[in-house]
């Protein structure tokens, strides 16, 4: 029963909804204010000073078309990857300086955010482990097959 | 034109022999030389038989056509002889009168009735062969003259021949194979059938199928008359002596038309025609026989083993003519036929080559169409198959994408950032190391400004160092450094990995119109690794 | 059921792009002004305009932001990427800039 519920594919719709919102939401600020996210980015002292600003203009957009691909269900399973990667790489930022007990905020939503604490991470590890559910479970309203023929060998 | 000179002739020589037999010492029909004998016997006096008769008509005929003077009674008078020694031949030397039983003596009398019942036939063919030679010395055209030679040869050697049958002596001259050859006669008969041929052209040619004619017979006077006899109606004639040669042209030339002698030495005319029958390539050209042989079972035998027509000697020239040409027009109308038959089929077949080129080229065609449908439903499902599994070239446009549009946004945007750092374009203020830092902190000289976020500079900064991030450098600068001395040293320390703060702030200060800054790179890492004093 | 969720997809869709335009600046712009600030005691008036920009102003010096209101305040975005939080209560906002100390603006007018 648990199991059931657990991979039923209405569970991972509502996680890449969630998801696909979440990052949308994020990317609006940091595409509204790149020179925060600039130095938010500089804050986890991870990317090299050359590439701090480029990273700042390029993520916010990648994470607009992750969070909306995601929404609609167009190449949910390849944008589930890259937002998973992407997941999997905030945590481990937040992780490194977690333990240089940098006092630098998380960034994810805004530039005045809370402090990185444990929380924090427990948080990025709970998105992670839905963007995972949604990667090998979610098969549910995909707008792509609307558009698009059946599963099944196509035959002209 | 008959006359009554020609009935008389034929009267004194008409009664047939009536045998008598007696009882001999030993029986005949078994002598093997006897058998050889009669038969050649028989076979040579028929052949010049056959000549002089066929001259002699083929002489008359053109005297016909050609409707001007000519000894045409004397050439009647020598048909007509020689037919009547025709006759007298057949009737005393008939195979089965000759072998019922006969003693020698008997044969030797056969021959000399046979010798008495030709004398006045032959004696006729001789006067008026002599007739012929004064006629022919009157004879205008030298063609005819020469013919008219010819025959009365002809006629001379025939009564040679007569002359000749004494028994056993007769037997060795008879025989074939003999060396005793007569060139004389050969050679007459030679030029004779030119003369013949040359007058062909006193007679228009027959309208009739014309062909190539092989003509087989080891009697040479036979052949120069049949020869001359085709030749006039314009075939084209060649000879061969016997049947070993008849086979060897047969292979190398093509032929429409063979006149075969039956009795030929080394290999006769019907193992000819077998051997004619048994091959592909000859197996359809019509073959007349000739043969002096006037019996049913031969002609039967013959025709059994595939000949056209059987003719026997002496033939009629019109008769020879007439068959010639029925063979020929039946053989150009089965050839016509296989043509026609040929002609459909090879049309048949370069529509059945034009149709199986068209499938050929539609089976391309489809082989094509299904090449291009597979690689098309291959592509739509390889799309398919990209909404259910991570593809590496959707992520890279994603990403791509991404990048573009930023950079976009960002060229348009009024608070862009810059994209490559500031230090690599401006001129860095000079350097100092901690050690000459520290002299200047203890020398109370030189204002320290810490770079970092507040965060940072809360955490531990140089004693007496202000804080002057470079996110907040107009404020905190408009706040706190407004009034201070442009030529006041000022150290700015606080870089790291992702950010060099101290040279954005000292570069920021330059701008401002401060002369005196220095950077101190090894950052607050660097003085504290040296024991230097930290406030927070 | 399908049309149902895709309806719901399409006002989820809609409501997301309203959402930027839920700001209430409608009491904030206007001008302040704060007198003898800093280590000189000059005087800088602060100017937030509707449409999100603003201005900080000495008598040498003028700095350009965005701002925006936020439940307990305001926030000045600098251009160069800093952040400065100010609270705002009945017409005075007092900023922290971190390493100067307070600020205090008081809208123009006011007395």
């Amino acid at each position: 029963m648990l199991k059931e519920i657990l991979t039923h594919r209405y569970l991972a719709l509502i996680f890449r909804l969630y998801l696909g919102g979440l990052f949308i939401y994020a990317s609006m600020y940091k595409i509204n204010y790149t020179s925060e996210f600039a130095e938010t980015i500089a804050s986890y002292q991870i990317v090299p000073y050359w590439a701090v600003n480029l990273v700042a203009v390029g993520l916010p957009w990648i994470e607009l078309i992750c969070g909306t691909l995601l929404l609609l269900g167009i190449r949910s399973r390849s944008a589930a990857a890259l937002a998973c990667f992407f997941l999997v790489l905030f945590t481990t930022g937040l992780a490194v300086n977690l333990m240089r007990d940098a006092p630098i905020s998380c960034g994810c939503f805004h530039t005045l955010g809370e402090k990185i604490s444990w929380r924090t991470l427990v948080r990025d590890l709970a998105w992670v482990i839905m963007i995972l559910h949604v990667l090998f479970l979610d098969r549910a309203f995909h707008l792509e097959r609307k558009f698009s023929l059946p599963f099944r060998t196509v035959r002209i | 034109m008959v006359t009554s000179e020609p009935d008389m002739i034929e009267r004194s020589s008409g009664a047939s022999l009536e045998w008598q037999q007696e009882p001999g010492p030993s029986a005949p029909g078994d002598d093997p030389a006897r058998h050889a004998l009669v038969a050649n016997l028989r076979h040579e006096l028929r052949n010049t038989l056959s000549a002089i008769i066929g001259f002699s008509e083929i002489l008359l005929e053109d005297m016909e056509q050609a409707d001007g003077p000519g000894p045409s009674i004397d050439l009647q008078y020598v048909n007509r002889a020689g037919k009547q020694i025709l006759e007298v031949i057949i009737d005393i030397l008939d195979p089965g009168k000759i072998e019922a039983n006969l003693s020698n003596a008997d044969f030797q009398r056969i021959l000399i009735i046979l010798q008495e019942r030709l004398r006045i036939p032959l004696s006729t063919l001789i006067s008026h062969g002599e007739a012929l030679c004064e006629s022919a010395q009157k004879a205008e055209r030298q063609g005819l003259a020469d013919d008219l030679h010819v025959i009365y040869g002809l006629a001379k050697q025939l009564k040679e021949i007569v002359e000749q049958l004494v028994f056993p002596a007769s037997v060795a001259s008879t025989i074939p194979g003999n060396a005793n050859k007569k060139p004389d006669k050969a050679k007459a008969i030679h030029d004779a059938a030119d003369i013949i041929q040359a007058m062909g052209s006193l007679s228009s040619p027959r309208e009739a199928p014309q062909g190539c004619i092989l003509v087989v017979d080891d009697d040479e006077a036979n052949r120069s008359l049949v020869c001359s006899c085709l030749k006039r109606a314009g075939h084209k004639i060649i000879t061969a002596e016997n049947g070993r040669q008849a086979l060897e042209l047969l292979t190398a030339h093509d032929f429409d038309l063979v006149l075969l002698d039956i009795i030929m030495p080394e290999m006769n005319g019907y193992q000819v025609l077998k051997q004619m029958r048994n091959t592909d390539r000859l197996h359809n050209i019509p073959v007349i026989m000739i043969s002096a042989f006037n019996e049913v079972d031969s002609a039967v035998r013959c025709i059994e083993i595939g000949a056209e027509e059987y003719l026997s000697k002496p033939f009629d020239p019109t008769m020879l003519r007439a068959r010639v040409k029925a063979c020929l027009e039946k053989k150009m109308e089965r050839d016509e036929t296989v043509r026609e038959l040929s002609t459909d089929l090879d049309s048949k077949a370069s529509q059945l080559q034009a149709t199986s080129e068209k499938l050929g080229a539609s089976r391309r065609e489809i082989e094509l169409l299904e090449e291009k449908t597979s690689s098309i439903e291959s592509a739509v499902q390889q799309e398919i198959e990209k909404i259910r599994r991570v593809s590496i070239s959707d992520i890279l446009v994603m990403v791509v994408c991404g990048f573009i549009l930023g950079l976009v946004f960002n060229a348009a945007n009024p608070g862009s950032v810059r994209l490559l750092p500031q230090s690599w374009s401006a001129s860095s203020p000079p350097f100092i190391d901690p050690d000459s830092a520290k002299a200047k902190f203890d020398a109370k000289s030189v204002l320290f400004v810490d770079a970092r976020p507040a965060e940072y500079y809360r955490q531990g900064h140089i004693p007496g160092a202000v804080s002057l991030p470079t996110a907040l450098f107009d404020f905190v600068y408009m706040m706190k450094f407004a009034g201070t001395d442009p030529e006041r040293e000022i150290i700015v320390y606080g870089r790291d990995i992702s950010r060099l703060h101290d040279e954005e702030t000292a570069s920021r200060l330059q701008a401002r119109g401060h002369r005196n800054i220095s950077i101190m790179p090894g950052s607050l890492a660097a003085w504290q690794k040296r024991g230097y004093p930290l406030e927070e | 059921m399908k049309r149902l969720v895709c309806r719901l997809f399409a006002v989820f869709f809609i409501c997301l792009a309203a959402l930027p335009g839920c700001d209430d600046t409608t009491a904030v712009p206007g001008r302040y002004v704060a007198e003898s600030t800093g280590e000189q005691g000059q005087r800088i008036d602060l100017e937030l305009e509707p449409d999100g920009q603003g201005s900080w102003t000495s008598e040498d010096d003028r700095i350009d932001f965005k701002w925006e209101s936020q439940a307990a305040g305001i926030l000045l975005h600098t251009k160069a990427g800093g952040i400065i939080e100010g609270n705002l209560s009945e017409g005075v906002i007092e900023f922290t800039i971190p390493g100067t100390g307070r600020v205090t603006f008081t809208k123009a007018g006011i007395r």
